[in-house]
């Protein structure tokens, strides 16, 4: 089967050529096929969030290849790299990254603005997407005003809104507690069933040992230590 | 797109209200220019006018154009002590049109 | 529809900082009212007094003497007259009068009786020794109205009865408002002027073309004169209300300092805030370009909103309201004012150049800082945070 994300021995350094170079990912080969669940594992600063950057076309590869539904992303021209990331993927990271000043609506509607659409059709997108999270009614409030919980599945939203094929998650289960955690993963389970792919970094066992996840890739010092089956 | 399009409609009116004055003015001047002119030509005309009875307070700006500012020591329009009138009025320069050919007569 | 819908996220993200965004657009408005009336009132005024001078003499032929300005001897007429080209030579007595009841400077002109009666004048011309006309301003300042007496004081200390026979209207005010007009007989006897001397000789020609070799041939005939041309007149007024000099440039460079200022404090300190949005939009999958259009939307609407409204405002106060702070200061510090209610004139390559000196510096203060954070992967904006 043709893998939807791979990555070729690939490295991430930040600051190059500075005192505060830091390798990030140092060659790391791995792929994702197409409805997979794949967890990130590994302690912190072993490379999870560059690793998820880059296979999510947010940043280049110092070297190496990253290939997305078979085309080499890396070294893509910067506007069809957006195009990529932004037809593709779907973020949700570990702060949120919400704008804070904005509505719900307005903050799930930000992936949109670029997209030949209608405002009927991004009004239905939007909408659709807070349905999804049961979030319908809290579409006006501004987010400042939502709890935690709530904001994480603002984001959930924002990052389905584009209809993705892939969905990252960078430390979903971070400012969650365990129950919030668990509704979160059924969450994530039912967007599987729907045909999602899943990247999640994490460290949370509540996480890795969930029945969703088909893949474990375990981390350290930016390289590939451990991969295998739940 | 509320308010996108309440913006653009806003500056729609506000160019509508400028297009609306620009006419307006367009018309009074043209009014002002057949009507009024002739009349304060006349006056001018009649009273052999050359300036406009704008600054009262000095003799350069009251007749800025007979303003004697060849004479040594006048004093300068862009001085303090006419401020602040004075120092709108830039001193127009001294650009005669008219030249002079000064030329030694021969000793007979 | 992609630009609309980015100027309608462009709008959102102004209405999030509603005080920051009320205090620029009231800045810039506000230098906007300032600038434009300026240019308003300028363009107005030198357009009306360049219209209604060319109406005046020719040419006007002053005396000097010892460097200064001197009466000049009537006998002088004969001289230009018979200058080719020459069509009439006029004396002119006219001289200034202070006033010193209400601190107030007049001019009094000397006409030719014979002159035909003024549509912009109520009453009539005065005819004889004891009557005169006077402008609106003198009658404003004396509380005198038409046949009431005007009292003077001659240049021996006798004061002087006159009945004022017509008061000009104040829509002439711009021409007449300090005038006192009366014959040239009685106002020779008034200051005391000889009759072999006048204050100076207005000259009328032919040929309008030919005004400036005439002025050569004046100059040449009498060599102690000095010859001043309409077009040398005019050009005294165009350089008066010019734009580019006194008060305007002050005027404009000060409000244009405050402004870079602003621009400046705009452009070397993108806000932890702003680049962190830029970060989040460019990983939501906004381009470089997006980001720039967002800013240069933010910008442009800020301004194109400033701009107009500030137009606006300028052209009502300066055509309708009788621009109530400006023309203080334009007026400077004397007594008589005249009603500022300006013809309006307007030229559009000076209101274009306005726009163009003050909209693209501030988009461009706006875009250009966006740039250094929209050209970076997102990831690294967002890591900084």
């Amino acid at each position: 089967m043709n893998p939807l994300i791979r990555t070729e021995e690939v490295c991430k350094t930040y600051h190059p050529r500075k005192a505060d170079a830091t390798q990030a990912v140092a060659g790391i080969t791995m792929q994702v096929a197409s409805g997979e669940a794949v967890v990130l594992k590994g302690p912190s600063g072993s490379g999870k969030t560059s690793l998820l950057s880059l296979v999510g076309c947010m940043t280049r590869p110092t070297s190496g290849r990253v290939i997305v539904t078979g085309e080499e992303v890396s070294r893509l021209p910067e506007r069809f790299l957006t195009l990529v990331r932004r037809r593709t993927f779907g973020f949700v990271f570990q702060q949120y990254h919400l704008i804070p000043e904005l509505s719900v609506r307005d903050n799930v509607m930000l992936p949109l603005y670029p997209e030949r659409l209608s405002a009927n059709e991004m009004g239905r997108r939007v909408a659709a997407a807070l349905a999804e999270v049961e979030l319908t009614g809290l579409a006006r409030r501004r987010v400042t005003e939502l709890s935690g919980g709530e904001q994480q599945r603002v984001a959930i939203a924002r990052a389905l809104v584009n209809e993705p094929r892939v969905l990252i998650a960078d430390e979903p289960t971070a400012h969650l507690d365990s129950r919030l955690s668990t509704v979160l993963l059924e969450r994530f389970a039912a967007l599987k069933q729907a045909g999602l792919t899943l990247v999640i970094a994490t460290h949370d066992p509540q996480v890795y040992t969930h029945p969703l996840v088909d893949r474990i890739i375990e981390l350290h010092d930016g390289r590939l230590c451990k991969e295998g089956g739940a | 797109m509320i308010r996108s399009r309440a913006y653009l409609c806003l500056i729609a009116v506000l160019l509508t209200a400028l297009a609306g004055l620009t006419g307006w003015a367009q018309k009074t001047s043209a009014t002002f220019l057949a009507d009024g002119l002739p009349a304060r030509r006349q006056l001018v005309s009649v009273l052999s006018l050359t300036d406009l009875a704008l600054w009262t307070e000095a003799r350069y700006t009251r007749h800025p154009s007979m303003a004697d500012l060849f004479s040594p020591f006048q004093d300068h329009p862009g001085a303090f002590d006419h401020f602040p009138a004075g120092s709108l009025m830039a001193p127009a320069g001294p650009r005669p049109e008219t030249t002079m050919h000064i030329r030694r007569v021969a000793q007979p | 529809m992609r630009y609309l819908k980015i100027l309608e996220y462009a709008l959102a993200s102004l209405l999030r900082r509603p005080g920051k965004t009320c205090a620029i657009l009231v800045v810039y408005t506000l230098m906007i009212v300032v600038l434009a009336s300026v240019l308003f009132l300028t363009q107005a005024l030198k357009t009306e007094a360049t219209t209604m001078l060319a109406g005046g003499p020719q040419l006007v032929v002053q005396k000097t003497m010892a460097g200064r300005h001197e009466l000049i001897p009537v006998s002088a007429v004969e001289k230009l007259v018979e200058i080719p080209g020459v069509k009439a030579v006029k004396p002119r007595v006219w001289g200034y009068y202070y006033d010193a009841l209400t601190g107030t400077n007049y001019t009094l002109q000397g006409f030719d009786t014979l002159a035909n009666e003024l549509s912009l004048l109520n009453g009539r011309l005065p005819r004889e020794e004891g009557e005169c006309a006077i402008g609106a301003g003198v009658a404003r300042s004396r509380l005198i109205h038409l046949q009431d007496e005007l009292i003077l004081i001659d240049y021996d200390n006798i004061g002087r009865i006159f009945t004022v026979t017509g008061v000009f209207v104040s829509a002439a005010d711009l021409l007449t408002q300090d005038l006192v007009v009366m014959p040239e007989g009685p106002l020779r006897q008034f200051f005391g002027m000889p009759d072999s001397l006048a204050t100076d000789l207005a000259v009328e020609v032919y040929n309008p073309n030919e005004v400036d070799t005439i002025a050569n041939k004046i100059k040449r005939s009498l060599p102690d004169s000095r010859p001043i041309t309409q077009s040398e007149l005019l050009r005294t007024y165009h350089a008066v209300f010019d734009w580019r000099g006194g008060m305007m440039l002050a005027l404009f460079s000060s409000a244009l300092m405050a402004f870079c200022i602003l621009a400046w404090d705009k452009a070397t300190g993108l806000s932890a805030g702003e680049r962190r949005e830029i970060g989040i939009l460019k990983a939501v999958g906004w381009d470089t370009g997006d980001v720039l259009l967002l800013k240069l939307w933010e910008g442009l609407a800020l301004s194109l909103l400033a701009f107009l409204s500030g137009c606006l405002i300028a052209f009502i106060l300066v055509f309708w309201w009788g621009t109530p702070v400006l023309g203080g200061i334009l007026r400077g510090w004397s007594v008589l004012f005249p009603a500022l209610r300006p013809t309006p004139f307007i030229d559009f390559y000076q209101l274009g150049t306005l726009a163009f000196l003050t909209i693209i510096p501030y988009v461009a203060s706006t875009v250009i800082p966006a740039w250094r954070a929209a050209v970076t992967d997102p990831d690294e904006v967002m890591r900084a945070s």
